[in-house]
């Protein structure tokens, strides 16, 4: 037996080397890879339409694992931004708003799938998929409404220690909203949009 | 020839001149409203509609270069920005009860056609 493994180490030491290789990448890639944590995060969502809330987004996450390949999310945000005016009616008593890109409030619950690409050693490549549902208001125009968006993007993940991970990612959410004017609360559909970059810590459970 | 050319210069007015207002209005001069938080600073025709039927965002003006998006600045009500005309189709896109009227100007004294309820 001690003679067939030295003559593996001899005779084969690229073979052993190789093995080596291999062990130490696993390693790695099961310290990179997703677990169930919670992530913290924060950054600025840019609206894209005069209906959609922009400015500072807040979240919170749980993530579970549910397989190699695949992640649940299950999400909470707050979108802040400023309270500014840009809401009128027009002369058929329609509702329009035309808010800037860093205006409004959002409250949105989410949930959706992540999909963890490659693993590297250092990082961790993943996708996004889900939809978010909430009320986003202007309380400068007294206006509110429901909004329904579909949310995907993309993002990296750094191991940082063996319970804290580093989380960037871009999201783009799309999809409508119908708010509802103070004046005879009537209810006026529109676009929803933003774009987001967001930073957060993830702690595993 | 001639004849030709008189029909485009006819169609050219009166393409010009039925024309109206959409894009001029908003929050600042035009939006319809029921109080002053409606717009951007003034709601006329709250108590009152007879001049601005449907309500009617407004500046308070001195000059026409106080009013935006192209209404000008005329004496009623302490000074306030008006669209405007020079025949009453101009002013359908404020609605029904809308007219081309004659009006004092705030800036000279004379008078200009502004859209104004009937």
């Amino acid at each position: 037996m001690a003679a067939n493994v030295r003559s593996v180490l001899v005779t084969e030491p690229s073979r052993l080397a190789a093995a080596v290789l291999a062990a130490v990448l696993t390693l790695a890639a099961q310290r990179t890879a997703h677990a169930d944590e919670l992530v913290i995060a924060t950054g600025p969502a840019v609206a894209l339409t005069g209906q959609s809330p922009g400015g500072a987004r807040v979240s919170g996450e749980y993530d579970r694992r549910l397989g190699r390949r695949l992640l649940l999310d299950l999400h909470a945000a707050l979108l802040l931004g400023a309270d500014e005016r840009a809401c009128y009616f027009d002369r058929q008593g329609a509702l329009l708003c035309d808010h800037g890109a860093m205006e409004g409030m959002g409250l949105m619950l989410g949930g959706g799938v992540l999909l963890p690409l490659r693993t590297r050693p250092a990082y961790q490549a993943y996708l996004r998929l889900g939809a978010e549902v909430g009320r986003v208001s202007f309380d400068a125009d007294d206006t509110s409404g429901l909004a329904l968006a579909i949310r995907s993007g993309a993002g990296l993940r750094w191991q940082l220690g063996a319970k804290l991970s580093l989380h960037v990612e871009g999201n783009l959410a799309l999809g409508a909203t119908s708010l509802e004017g103070r004046r005879n609360r009537e209810v006026e559909g529109g676009s929803l949009a933003w774009l987001e970059l967001i930073v957060g810590l993830g702690f595993a459970l | 020839m001639r004849t030709l050319l008189t029909g485009l210069g006819l169609s050219l007015l009166l393409l010009v001149s039925a024309c109206g207002h959409d894009d001029a209005i908003g929050p600042d001069v035009g939006a319809s409203c029921a109080s002053n938080n409606e717009c951007s600073q003034r709601c006329l025709g709250v108590t009152d509609p007879g001049d601005y039927p449907g309500g009617f965002c407004t500046l308070a003006c001195a000059t026409d270069a106080d009013c935006t998006n192209g209404s000008i600045c005329m004496r009623k009500s302490g000074g306030v920005c008006l669209l405007p005309c020079t025949i009453t189709n101009n002013c359908s896109d404020l609605g029904a009860g809308w007219q081309c009227k004659n009006s004092e100007s705030n800036v000279g004294g004379g008078e200009r056609q502004v859209c104004l309820g009937d």
